[in-house]
């Protein structure tokens, strides 16, 4: 069972490594989109799955991180690393104030507050044209270099350059999530998602609790918008609709909610199923909202959820 | 703990609930001695869980006051109540489905050692944490049953892990509401073993809300029967099972 599960993350960190070497531009950029929506998802998911809180709003602090890192960029002469860090950091500010507000709600009524909270943020992007370009957007983000300690200024033009950049800073922000879940802070977490009043009574500031797991969620899904500012050289105020606050959501639910690598998995299937539906159809939300149609009614718990509760047992069965 | 308990663990002067009409709890005067374990009896409808909710923080009161352990606590969070020690099971089997038997231990050791925070070391670092799991699975006799889902659990040993769940929050006193309710004969002996032994080793205190009057008459130390949101009697077993009023509410029944 170990190896069954070492063998999946040493593939799929040896086909992530080597996605460079095709050389394709299209592939390495399709793969920072799937990594950028896999991080986004898994940080959305510290509050959705962990927590029990359905955010409709994480494309504000997904944006805050973008636009955040882009002005960095623009006007300071923070480096790119930096640049990238700050705007996730502005997120979790962001996500700690909003925060503040909407985790007095729980079920329906904090799910609209975080709707509300986003359009919010939307609104700001869209009208606000002197700090944030208006319609426009930022234009002309530079990549800058990345400063590497013995090796100086790496230059980041070229993509490949700047994919192994998402690569790392995506794992990085899988590896802080794993340990917060698995630490005494995310059991507690989980105890709230269960059981709210339970978890009042063993001893747990349950508000306090869902707080800190909105900043650290909001953390997260900035850090994920921030890479993009660079990789498109602009950021527009289409980041910040709230129909972007659906992807980690859609994500979430094809890979499993209950589920550590489920909304990477998510991501990866998600762009996956809309490349190959956008070949056969122009409708390709049609074809995605019938595929998820029929994940959520076959697979619950998602794909990785179904591997876990039915596959991995047949394996288990089969080769012990 | 041990030696002299706490004599005014816990009081309430004058405590009172109204809904609506519904005079729920209606002005209670009480005060518990530690290590004597009580029971909380009364006809349906006569207040008893109002009463244990506004004790533990669920409901605030319209009137009145608590203490606990000397300090007002009237209107103290739920989880205040806990890290002071006043712990409770509910009527409801209350228990977090979905983790392992151990983490649901886990959870309230982590919170009341105040190291709950921590988000960088695992939860199973922790060598007190695993030793003082153990020890409170062996109390509730679930050790075999460690790292089984909460939630397929018989409904017997459920409601055996809630009250290792208060028992991890280190309680000076713990509230249970029917505590043996919906369980068959084998585990409610031993849930009945579980409450006299904490209770004879001074661990801590118990009150008890119960229906099954041979329950309430093998277990409890002090007998306090309520009756439309008032304390009707108060005293040991044999007073109370002598009193004529409480025959009375019961009818003679159960009591006789």
């Amino acid at each position: 069972m170990l190896a069954l599960r070492w063998i999946f993350w040493l593939t799929a960190a040896v086909l992530l490594l080597c996605i460079p070497l095709t050389g394709e531009r299209f592939y390495i950029y399709l793969a920072i989109q799937v990594l950028v929506l896999a991080l986004f998802a898994m940080g959305f998911n510290l509050l959705f799955g962990y927590t029990g809180l359905l955010s409709f709003g994480h494309a504000g602090f997904y944006a805050a991180g973008a636009y955040a890192a882009g002005l960095l960029l623009m006007r300071t002469p923070l480096s790119l690393l930096s640049s990238i860090l700050g705007g996730a950091l502005f997120a979790g500010a962001l996500g700690a104030v909003i925060g503040f507000f909407c985790v007095r709600r729980t079920r329906i009524y904090f799910a609209m507050l975080t709707l509300a909270f986003g359009m919010m943020v939307y609104a700001l992007a869209f009208d606000w044209r002197s700090v944030t370009g208006g319609d426009d957007g930022l234009i002309g983000i530079p990549r800058g270099a990345l400063w590497l300690p013995g090796l100086g200024a790496v230059k980041m033009d070229a993509l490949w350059a700047y994919y192994y950049l998402v690569l790392a800073i995506t794992a990085a922000g899988v590896g802080v999530i794993h340990r917060v879940v698995h630490s005494p802070f995310g059991l507690v977490l989980q105890g709230i998602r269960e059981n709210e009043n339970r978890a009042a009574f063993a001893g747990v500031p349950v508000r306090r609790y869902r707080l800190a797991a909105f900043a650290l969620s909001s953390f997260i899904s900035g850090l994920a918008g921030a890479m993009v500012a660079p990789l498109e050289n602009t950021v527009a105020p289409t980041v910040a609709h709230w129909t972007k606050s659906a992807a980690p959501v859609l994500a979430t639910l094809l890979g499993g909610i209950h589920t550590f690598s489920g909304p990477m998995v998510g991501a990866l299937l998600f762009y996956l199923i809309q490349e190959f539906i956008e070949r056969l159809t122009e409708y390709w939300l049609l074809g995605f909202g019938l595929v998820l149609l029929i994940l959520v009614l076959g697979f619950r718990g998602g794909v990785v959820g179904y591997y876990e509760a039915h596959l991995r047992p047949a394996l288990w069965r089969r080769f012990s | 703990m041990t030696g002299a308990g706490h004599p005014d663990l816990l009081r309430t002067e004058g405590l009172r609930k109204h809904f609506g009409e519904v005079r729920a709890v209606d002005g209670v005067d009480l005060d518990l001695k530690e290590g004597v374990l009580t029971a909380v009896i009364g006809p349906n409808g006569a207040g008893k869980t109002t009463f244990i909710n506004l004790l533990s923080g669920n409901l605030f009161p319209d009137a009145g006051r608590i203490f606990f352990l000397g300090e007002e606590i009237t209107r103290l969070p739920v989880h205040l109540r806990v890290r002071r020690g006043l712990g409770r099971s509910f009527q409801i089997t209350n228990v977090f489905p979905q983790l392992t038997v151990s983490r649901n231990i886990q959870l309230p050791l982590l919170s009341c050692l105040g190291t709950a925070w921590r988000f960088w070391k695992a939860v199973d670092a922790s060598e007190e944490i695993h030793r003082r799991t153990e020890m409170i699975l062996a109390e509730a006799g679930l050790e075999e049953k460690a790292h089984l889902p909460a939630c397929i659990l018989s409904h017997g040993d459920q409601r055996l892990l809630e009250v290792g769940i208060a028992l991890a929050a280190k309680p000076r006193l713990i509230l249970l509401d029917e505590p043996t309710a919906g369980m068959n004969p084998a585990e409610r002996s031993r849930i009945l073993k579980l409450i006299a032994d904490l209770s004879a080793a001074r661990r801590t205190t118990f009150v008890l809300i119960e229906h099954d009057m041979d329950v309430v008459f093998s277990l409890a130390q002090q007998i306090v029967v309520l009756h439309q949101g008032r304390i009707l009697a108060r005293g040991t077993p044999s007073v109370i099972r002598e009193d004529a009023r409480v025959r009375d509410i019961y009818l003679g029944g159960e009591i006789a």
